[in-house]
């Protein structure tokens, strides 16, 4: 999705990203999990002891961990039937013309070359398991920015990567980043060093192509003292009958003064569950900002959070989720108030059609002599017809003095008066709920690099025509 | 005073008719069956029970309601004791009594149930109007016992009263397991003020449920009221059952010294063309720690449902902490629907002015804690409550 | 401070851990492969659960349920989730005695 869009109206998920191309793999792990595929991915990717061991024991803890009691309904996932590894290229390339004639379509299909002509930094490109284009604009990497992925990260940057792997979100933090670390394969690493501002996004691009397939990246991100970056991710699929799981574990530092901004726009299609993973550290001054829009997969769980770590520190979470027919998006955000003089504000827009349900989860939490804190929260959730649920489950801990807390949240339909007026003006009742629906999610869309906000109006009009997926 | 240490049979179940015996039996089984509540349970994961043996207060006071009333009932007006209308008026009480507050819903629900000691029953029938308030007042009169009062009130229709339960401690230091559920059923057309107000001793574990159920076009405005026990959890929930049913759950609590409050509240919009309207307000100070978790359900079919909910905390001290937990589960498209809460301070806007008028910061303090409890104290449904409750938090915060 | 002894060293072979309790005070009391002996509160500042049921790392300890870890020397919170250091107590071993001061 990260081009100028070429979508027309009418034309259907299945048409745009819902497309595969027949596999061809240069390695594919048998079905299933267990320690022996762990061992042969850690094993194929050459990786040292130290991970190895990691890897098997995170599949232990996997193992024990009981599935969450909350949220979605994630008993249906048949974590045997299910492909961890698969390797569709044989070397990373540094040209599109170089990959795999497949792949390289899939990409031109996708749009993500003319992207990185127009208007990128960087550009990773995964397809299944492994990242397979990676770029980097040369001044970038002359001031001693590392944008690669994490595989790569492990062998060539290992002193960097053991200082902060894991640290931000552990095996044990939930099932799932169990899981990931068991099985984790990809994903991007960036350090951007002291005072480095990279004023062009870097983007990945996240593609299952295979049936069954689990995706399973891993990112980290550092951001040294004051430096900015601004990450974009978009993940596509394509439709099959039966599932795909993506669980993908990103953990942030950004350092003293320094700004990380991530955005996502999450479009799987809606045969895969999404359990994602997010945490970031901010230390003194330094600002986080999740910008995270869910319009896919069958399930997201899904809750970006930043720990608040030193005075001064800043976190925002920016959330757009749409949930149409079939479709459970339990998306949210977390702030957790370490310091004191810390600030946080989470926004979240919900839309809910066609029996979709959308649930907004979040907790705020003020650690003790964390005083003169600040948290705003809004949420608003968009119902389009009656057949369709939203929620809001907001956890808010105070253990602090002078602190000053709020949320708010609505839940409403699309208004009689809008609609009227609109379509009182001759525009017809479809189009015109689209306006309205455009029209709230524009905090959101705001935020967007121009290409991507005009993407997502158009995505958002597939989704009101109910032919997605 | 009634306090022994005989057996249960005895003491409790003596003179009851067998129904009753039998649905305390079942009860108890439930008590014994249930699991403890664990901090993997998310109602529980702020609330700690690890510590409360109910069984270390074996000791029970029978604890009779005294019932007051200015003026004489109306004809056909039942107020009794409740084991008393059990046996007298069992067509009334046994279809209703732990129906909404059921007993294996946790451990302490099947407690109440079982062991329940006092209580009061009333009964109002259809039409009739009773202008003065109606008092319930139990007492608790020792350390380490176990007092479990209930009230049962079935309003007729378009039937309109007042209500009050007050909880009271004959020693204010007091300590064992103490409770105070009530159960409302609202019949078509019925108004209803219910207060409660909770002081018992300071050192006290205390649960309690009230629970109502609105018919067609009922009106309930309950009002509550938290200052005592060292534990305290209150479940406050509205099941608005009939068309054009409206609840209004307004509740104050005030935690100081190391007091632990929890609170739980469901607006349950079963049908269409319901209203509720909820409003809790608490200030902490010392180290006290309230809990807050409240959820508005809108079922699938209940369009045009209006709700209401806000929590708001007043933090006095950097060493109390408030939770607020806010939720909302909306089935239906057609409906209004907001919420908020929030946690905050003393504003220092306000404390500035106040004390540049030479007012001293401990007054200045003080009004601006009633100036936050003002608009809600308002609320409470009729004057000899709001002036009971307005007396008891002078006396506290001052 | 009031001193407890809480194990024998033989209890207690070196990368192992152990709860044991000095007064009203729960300890988890690490034997790190260092060879020292290391005393920590034993309630996790995270989410309560007990770090004695959980993993040692050289000389970190990990949490069972979440996977924070603290410093056995300092407390230090060495990975998330939680935040808040550990309390930690002075060990001392005399004869085959393990002792563990906490405060009154």
């Amino acid at each position: 999705m990260a081009t100028v869009p070429k979508v027309e109206v009418g034309t259907d998920y299945k048409e745009k990203y819902g497309f595969f191309v027949p596999e061809e793999y240069v390695f594919k792990a048998k079905r299933g999990l267990n320690p022996e595929i762990v061992k042969e991915i850690s094993w194929m990717k050459q990786e040292p002891e130290w991970m190895t061991n990691m890897r098997l024991r995170s599949l232990e803890i996997f193992r024990k961990k009981p599935m969450p009691k909350w949220g979605a309904d994630l008993s249906v996932i048949d974590f045997e039937n299910i492909f961890y590894y698969l390797k569709a290229s044989d070397k990373q390339s540094k040209t599109w013309e170089e990959l795999p004639p497949d792949i390289k379509a899939t990409y031109d299909r996708l749009g993500v070359p003319e992207a990185e002509r127009k208007f990128l930094a960087g550009v990773s490109a995964q397809y299944e398991s492994e990242v397979v284009y990676h770029s980097l604009q040369e001044d970038l990497t002359k001031k001693g920015v590392i944008f690669t992925d994490t595989d790569s990260a492990l062998r060539d940057h290992p002193e960097l990567f053991k200082e902060y792997f894991g640290t931000v979100i552990p095996p044990a933090d939930n099932k799932f980043s169990a899981l990931n670390t068991a099985v984790w394969s990809g994903g991007s690493f960036i350090y951007v060093p002291k005072g480095v501002r990279v004023d062009i996004p870097l983007q990945a691009y996240f593609r299952i192509n295979a049936e069954n397939m689990g995706q399973f990246e891993r990112t980290l991100i550092i951001c040294d003292e004051g430096s900015f970056v601004h990450y974009i991710e978009g993940c596509t699929a394509p439709i099959y009958t039966t599932d795909s799981l993506h669980s993908a574990v990103v953990e942030i530092i950004v350092k003293k003064n320094a700004r990380c901004r991530y955005t996502t726009i999450q479009n799987w299609s809606t045969n895969v569950f999404n359990l994602v993973t997010k945490r970031a550290m901010a230390y003194a001054d330094a600002t986080m900002e999740w910008v995270d829009g869910n319009l896919g997969s069958q399930i997201t769980m899904k809750y970006p959070s930043v720990y608040l770590m030193e005075p001064g520190a800043k976190g925002d979470v920016l959330s757009v989720a749409f949930a149409g027919k079939g479709q459970h998006q339990d998306a949210g955000g977390k702030m957790i108030h370490v310091a004191p003089n810390t600030t946080s504000t989470i926004t979240s827009k919900s839309i809910s059609k066609g029996g979709g349900r959308t649930s907004y989860r979040g907790h705020i939490k003020i650690y003790p002599g964390a005083n003169n804190c600040k948290s705003f929260v809004k949420c608003d959730a968009l119902l389009l017809d009656d057949e369709s649920r939203s929620d809001t489950y907001p956890y808010n801990d105070v253990d602090a003095e002078n602190v000053t807390l709020g949320h708010e949240a609505t839940v409403s339909k699309v208004s009689d008066e809008q609609l009227f007026y609109l379509m009182s003006r001759g525009i017809p009742r479809g189009e015109a709920e689209t306006m309205i629906v455009n029209g709230f999610i524009e905090p959101f869309t705001k935020e967007l690099p121009l290409e991507y906000a005009v993407e997502l109006n158009r995505l958002i009009q597939l989704e009101m025509e109910g032919s997605v997926g | 005073m009634v306090s022994t240490e005989a057996p249960l049979e005895d003491l409790i179940f003596r003179g009851e008719p067998d129904w009753l015996r039998e649905n305390r039996r079942s009860a108890l089984e439930s008590y014994q069956r249930l699991p403890a509540p664990s901090k993997t349970d998310e109602e529980w994961r702020r609330t700690d029970v690890s510590r409360l043996d109910p069984s270390a207060f074996s000791r029970f006071e029978k604890a009779p309601a005294h019932t007051t009333m200015a003026t004489n009932l109306p004809k056909g007006v039942i107020l009794e004791s409740l084991p008393v209308a059990a046996r007298d008026y069992a067509e009334l009480v046994q279809p209703r009594l732990f129906s909404l507050a059921q007993a294996h819903r946790d451990r302490f629900t099947a407690l109440q149930a079982a062991l329940f000691t006092g209580g009061i029953f009333l009964y109002v029938p259809d039409g009739v109007e009773i202008d003065e308030p109606i008092t319930g007042r139990h007492f608790s009169h020792e350390s380490g016992t176990t007092v479990q009062p209930h009230t049962l009130i079935v309003a007729g229709k378009n039937s309109k009263f007042n209500y009050l339960d007050e909880y009271i401690a004959e020693h204010d230091d007091e300590a064992g397991y103490r409770s105070g559920s009530t159960e409302i059923f609202l019949g078509e057309g019925s108004q209803v003020g219910y207060v409660a107000v909770q002081k018992w001793g300071r050192n006290v574990w205390h649960f309690s449920d009230q629970r109502a159920e609105l018919g067609k076009d009922a009106t309930l405005r309950l009002f509550n009221v938290t200052l005592g026990g060292k534990f305290s959890k209150t479940r406050v929930e509205a099941s608005l059952a009939g068309e054009g049913s409206n609840a209004e759950l307004k509740a104050i609590y005030f935690a100081s010294g190391e007091q632990f409050f929890d609170f739980h509240t469901l607006q349950e919009h079963r049908v269409g063309n319901t209203r509720s309207d909820l409003l809790f307000k608490g200030a902490l100070q010392d180290v006290s720690r309230t809990v807050y978790a409240g959820l508005i359900r809108i079922e699938k079919h209940a369009a045009r449902s209006d709700a209401y909910q806000a929590n708001r905390n007043l933090v006095l001290s950097d060493k109390a902490k408030a939770t607020s937990i806010p939720m909302l589960e909306i089935d239906n498209n057609d409906v209004r629907c907001t919420h908020g809460a929030t946690v905050g301070p003393v504003d220092p806007e306000h404390l500035f002015y106040l004390r540049s008028r030479g007012i001293t910061e401990a007054t200045a303090k003080r009004m601006l804690i009633q100036g936050f409890f003002g608009d809600v104290l308002d609320r409470i449904p009729f004057e000899h409550a709001r002036k009971l409750v307005e007396a008891e938090l002078e006396s506290r915060i001052g | 401070m009031a001193s407890y002894r809480v194990a024998s060293v033989q209890e207690l072979p070196e990368d192992t851990m152990k709860r044991v309790d000095a007064g009203a005070t729960s300890v988890c009391l690490a034997h790190a492969d260092d060879g020292n002996f290391y005393a920590l509160n034993d309630v996790c500042t995270h989410e309560e659960f007990s770090l004695s049921d959980g993993e040692l790392w050289g000389m970190d300890v990990e949490c069972p349920q979440h996977g924070s870890r603290f410093n056995l020397q300092t407390g230090k919170v060495t990975g998330l989730p939680a935040v808040i250091p550990a309390k930690t107590y002075p060990v001392k071993v005399e004869g085959s005695d393990i002792y563990v001061e906490v405060p009154e």
